[in-house]
């Protein structure tokens, strides 16, 4: 049993448009411990980003919840910085991201990544 | 799932605008754990005034407050604020001592933010949900009030976000 981080990445080109992707975790992954969002423009992902997250179909974040709450600043400890899922089952491996770009005036819309980091346990 | 959220959006606005809500939560729940708020700004924030020095006072929004049905008492109440203006109190300084930029449009093509410009963003700390142990009712009622009204002669339009963090009873 160990543990490994997985990133996904989603391309948010247009402004107050929803983006979905689904990504599949490798097979020998059996748990998610924790969740992690990051972006190459952290403003944009923190004042305008709100998402849904499901993993093996269950939803584990509901539509609008807000990316800041899933993100960490560089102030946290990265031992500290995954939001803890508390070892839920990865199932078949299938993670849906429904990310929502949403108008905020303290950060003007220009396309950046929203990254999806997964700290996983493995078999 | 053992734990889930029910998330009320809260929209203002006119300044001192009262807002009254109710909201049922899911029938399986067994009490409520927790409790996050957000904010999302949808008009241009007024500037605030500064004493002329690197201190500026933090952007206080209004007043929002929580209460079971059928209890007389507030079970939650606090103050929602648009971002953190004493982030960087305590930090590492820009070596010519740079006052912190003010939060606005974003250049073109990037933020153009290095690590000496602290925001929320880039060294807020983790969010974490206020804790709380509730039960004996499904229905909670909240009423938000705006204190911008009293600062500014325009009106600030937002939306606050509140997210209710349940357990359910079914595992």
């Amino acid at each position: 049993m160990g543990t490994i981080k997985k990133r996904f990445d989603l391309s948010v080109t247009e402004a107050e448009k929803t983006f979905s992707k689904t990504f599949e975790l490798d097979k020998h992954i059996v748990y998610i411990k924790g969740i992690l969002l990051t972006s190459d423009k952290d403003d944009l992902l923190y004042y305008r980003g709100s998402q849904k997250i499901e993993v093996d179909k269950q939803e584990v974040f509901p539509e609008n919840y807000e990316s800041k709450l899933l993100q960490s600043g560089i102030n946290v400890s990265p031992n500290q910085r995954y939001y803890d899922l508390g070892n839920m089952p990865a199932g078949a491996g299938s993670i849906k991201l429904e990310y929502k770009d949403t108008q905020d005036s303290r950060a003007a819309f220009t396309p950046y990544r929203v990254s999806l980091y997964m700290d996983c346990i493995t078999a | 799932m053992k734990e889930q959220v029910t998330i009320i959006p809260i929209p203002v606005v006119t300044p001192g605008q009262q807002y009254s809500f109710q909201q049922r939560l899911p029938r399986t729940t067994a009490r409520i754990i927790g409790i996050e708020t957000g904010i999302n700004i949808l008009s241009l924030l007024p500037p605030v005034a500064t004493t002329g020095t690197e201190f500026k006072r933090t952007l206080f929004l209004g007043n929002l407050q929580l209460q079971l049905n059928g209890s007389p008492n507030l079970f939650w109440s606090d103050t929602v604020i648009a971002d953190d203006n004493s982030i960087a109190m305590g930090e590492l300084r820009p070596p010519n001592n740079l006052p912190r930029p003010a939060i606005g449009i974003v250049p073109a093509g990037g933020t153009g933010r290095s690590f000496y410009q602290f925001h929320d963003c880039t060294h807020g700390t983790k969010k974490e949900e206020q804790v709380i142990d509730i039960c004996g009712s499904r229905l909670i009622s909240g009423q938000y009030r705006d204190y911008t009204g009293q600062f500014f002669t325009t009106g600030i339009r937002y939306t606050i976000t509140l997210y209710v963090w349940t357990e359910n009873s079914l595992t």
